[in-house]
């Protein structure tokens, strides 16, 4: 009887456990303070969170295998170009196994930001194993958008344009 | 040493293909990058290097094929570029 108890009680845990997954996704979400993260690109070193603070960030994850990722690609790229000096920064961050270095440095030459091979930071990361996946923060330090999904360069610029037009948080020394 | 697909110049990739292949494979860039409005000279050249990316972690007649689609690319877009606007 104890014996049927005991599994009867597993058999609930196991069935409520998804839903307390669910519950809490492992990655950012909209609202959530952006976690600290840095990112090794190939043309550029490391670049942190820490030091990007005042600007509007995009952590693209991407894979040359991913058409949408390609065409989504040229649209950050033609709207990073747009907002040269506006304090726009995107990281495109490939996720696959061993491009070789070279292909990457010309890709990362062509484009109007670094690509990376390795972002260390927790709350990052391809959401539903999906790419692309996006992650935007804005000025303030906050995660406003945190989706697989393509951008079009139409989407994009209606998330990105308004955050651009948000103030710089002031600076406290 | 042996030659692999990655250490040939696009010349020698385009070389290896005929007038019609190369006028077939210029049509195909046309249509399938068209459809999507990246059938700009800067677009190509970014997704040249792409295609380039992925043929390192291809077999060599697939590393070939992309790599001569790459150099293709690279070409349309030079002639784009040079197209009076």
């Amino acid at each position: 009887m104890r014996r049927r108890e005991l599994m009867a009680g597993g058999l609930v845990a196991g069935l409520a456990a998804p839903s307390l997954v669910l519950a809490k996704p492992k990655h950012a979400v909209a609202g959530d303070v952006a976690p600290e993260f840095s990112i090794s690109t190939v043309n550029s070193g490391v670049h942190r969170l820490a030091d990007m603070r005042g600007d509007v960030v995009v952590i693209n994850y991407w894979a040359s295998w991913c058409a949408p990722c390609r065409a989504e690609m040229l649209a950050l790229d033609q709207f990073m170009r747009e907002k040269a000096g506006k304090g726009l920064r995107i990281y495109a961050v490939n996720i696959e196994s061993s491009p070789p270095e070279k292909a990457m440095r010309d890709l990362s030459g062509a484009l109007s930001f670094p690509v990376g091979r390795r972002l260390a930071g927790k709350g990052y990361g391809k959401i539903d194993n999906a790419v692309p996946t996006n992650f935007v923060i804005d000025r303030k330090g906050v995660v406003r958008h945190a989706k697989a999904g393509a951008f079009s360069y139409d989407s994009f610029a209606r998330l990105l344009n308004p955050l651009l037009a948000e103030a710089r948080p002031v600076e406290v020394a | 040493m042996s030659t692999t697909p990655e250490d040939l110049t696009d010349d020698d990739l385009l070389n290896l293909l005929t007038d019609d292949q190369l006028a077939e494979l210029d049509n195909s860039i046309a249509e399938m990058f068209g459809a999507e409005g990246l059938d700009r000279a800067e677009a190509l050249l970014v997704l040249a290097r792409v295609y380039s990316m992925r043929a390192a972690e291809r077999d060599e007649a697939s590393a070939l094929a992309l790599l001569q689609l790459a150099a293709a690319m690279r070409r349309r877009a030079e002639r784009l570029m040079q197209r009076p606007q």
